[in-house]
């Protein structure tokens, strides 16, 4: 972005988070039923927290600056904190779907609901790749058509 | 019970390679390209104020929800040297350039020669290598 200060969060964090909510989404998937459901629950109430205050405040990210980062050393460079927490917005939409879906009894939603966000939060982990940002513009390309 | 649990276990697996392949796949599709006909940096100057370059000039078009948009600019800035110029585009501000160049995902980067000749395209955010890659493919011409 233009005109973007030099102050931000370690650009670290968000994507061992997304590491760690990755392993839990996995977990979700391989265990099904109720218990599968009270980690899903888990992911969403996570996934709110980075949305409501921004992803340097979840617990995966204070057990980042706890455990992770002091190991690492201090990051090169720093982001910007929007783009993190738009992503945990999107994250939250798609795995509360699967959650209230499976508390109203449809027993395929939760996996497949948290395979959607696994990939996501998967492909952030591992490639650093944003689906959130891909998806972004695309739509916004979609819903507004503009001759140039 | 045991083989419920293979299944899923497989499921996984088959879910994580296939994200690894798609990511593998838009990664080779979004190397450094040359661009033979396209609009020229005009159609961006009229509506951004471009810095006067007498090399070559990067656009970047970046987004407000875009995490590798920062890293990205960080790449070409450090890649391009004195003559040429490093421009960056929001695109939730000019959507009407995205859609004039064709950009569906931020970050895309169009290298521009001194003539103002749109020459190469990069998407998603380069590697210094790739970066430079990209601006090599203008200077050949």
């Amino acid at each position: 972005m233009t005109g973007t200060t030099e102050t931000g969060i370690d650009p670290r964090g968000p994507r061992v988070g997304a590491g760690i909510t990755s392993v839990l989404l996995i977990a979700v998937i391989l265990l099904g039923g109720a218990a599968g459901l009270v980690v899903l629950a888990v992911v969403v109430a996570s996934f709110a927290l980075g949305a409501a205050a921004g992803v340097g405040r979840t617990w995966q990210g204070a057990l980042y600056r706890s455990v992770i980062q002091p190991r690492l050393g201090p990051p090169a460079d720093l982001e910007d904190p929007a783009p993190p927490r738009f992503a945990q917005a999107v994250g939250l939409l798609i795995t509360a779907a699967g959650l209230v879906l499976g508390l109203l009894g449809v027993t395929w939603a939760p996996p497949v609901f948290a395979g959607v966000a696994l990939v996501a939060a998967f492909l952030n982990a591992v490639f650093g790749f944003c689906l959130g940002c891909e998806m972004y513009l695309l739509l916004r390309r979609l819903s507004r058509p503009t001759v140039a | 019970m045991m083989t419920d649990l293979w299944i899923r276990l497989a499921a996984v697996v088959a879910l994580l390679g296939v994200a690894t392949l798609g990511w593998l796949v838009l990664q080779h599709r979004r190397r450094p390209r040359p661009v033979e006909h396209g609009s020229g940096l005009e159609v961006i100057a009229a509506r951004v104020p471009v810095p006067a370059a007498d090399g070559q000039v990067v656009v970047q078009f970046s987004g407000t929800h875009c995490s590798a948009c920062g890293p990205s600019a960080r790449v070409w800035r450090s890649v391009t040297s004195a003559p040429d110029a490093f421009v960056e585009v929001d695109v939730t501000e000019h959507l009407e350039l995205a859609t004039a160049f064709g950009v569906l995902s931020t970050p895309t980067s169009l290298v521009f020669d001194s003539a103002g000749r749109l020459r190469a395209r990069v998407g998603g955010a380069p590697s210094p290598t790739r970066a430079r890659e990209a601006l090599s493919l203008v200077a050949v011409r």
